[in-house]
């Protein structure tokens, strides 16, 4: 299964997201805008957990597929937006890569590829080319825009501090 | 869970979206696109191992700034 570790620095991991984004057939040709320019990607770090979280409540008709996929403990995700969408908080695509995965896994690292009318997806240990075929599909059904990730670290409420209570043991 | 389960779990949830092959796919052959992805993977190869480089220069870099840090210290 997954390391708990991340092998996968940011060098690298923003290099493989601009790789996809500029290939012809993985890349921003999928998204149709009329100004290309308008595009903002956003990049970071987070955890699986936090991610499917905040998806979980942005999302309303993919949300189940994002919660099924199974991801390792620590993820990098680049967000894709447009000027003015990013303005109001909003995406319309996202690239997940497993942030546990070493250099040499090269594309077996996508986890999760989504633009406008599109989502591709790969399971831990499936051949990539089930990848390449679920990319041949569009969806007219899925979210075209959605909330952007948020609070990566909860702010302290009021007379809500922490007490470690309710940690795992 | 298994992964043949999980699969077909989340293609059940994706077909509720409306599933529908993408045109800009259809005149594509399959064995031409898996090469084109090959060809991605090596272009990527290339790209990290620039990085590296550059990875390994700014350290030696590091290094050498270090040690003419260090002679100065000690001649003072």
């Amino acid at each position: 299964m997954w390391d708990r570790r991340i092998f996968l620095d940011a060098c690298l991991a923003e290099s493989t997201f601009y790789e996809i984004l500029k290939d012809k057939f993985l890349g921003l040709s999928n998204i149709y805008l009329v100004k290309k320019k308008n595009i903002v990607i956003r990049i970071f770090l987070t955890t699986s957990k936090n991610y499917k979280y905040s998806r979980f409540k942005s999302l309303e008709n993919s949300y189940k597929i994002i919660d099924f996929i199974p991801m390792p403990k620590f993820v990098w995700v680049c967000e894709i937006s447009t000027l003015e969408l990013y303005k109001q908080r909003k995406i319309i695509g996202e690239i997940v890569l497993d942030a546990t995965a070493f250099k040499d896994d090269k594309l077996d690292k996508i986890i999760l590829l989504r633009y406008p009318n599109k989502l591709a997806y790969r399971i831990f240990n499936e051949p990539i080319e089930k990848f390449w075929n679920r990319f041949t599909y569009k969806y007219n059904k899925i979210e075209n825009e959605y909330d952007m990730f948020s609070k990566n670290l909860e702010e302290v409420q009021d007379g809500n501090f922490y007490s470690g209570k309710n940690d795992r043991k | 869970m298994e992964i043949s389960i999980l699969e077909k779990m989340i293609e059940n949830e994706l077909e509720k979206l409306g599933r529908i092959e993408d045109e800009k796919f259809i005149k594509i052959d399959k064995k031409s696109l898996l090469n084109h992805f090959l060809e991605f993977e090596e272009r990527l190869d290339e790209e990290y191992q620039k990085i590296e480089e550059i990875k390994l220069k700014s350290l030696q870099a590091a290094m050498n700034e270090e040690i003419i840090y260090k002679n100065s210290f000690y001649k003072t």
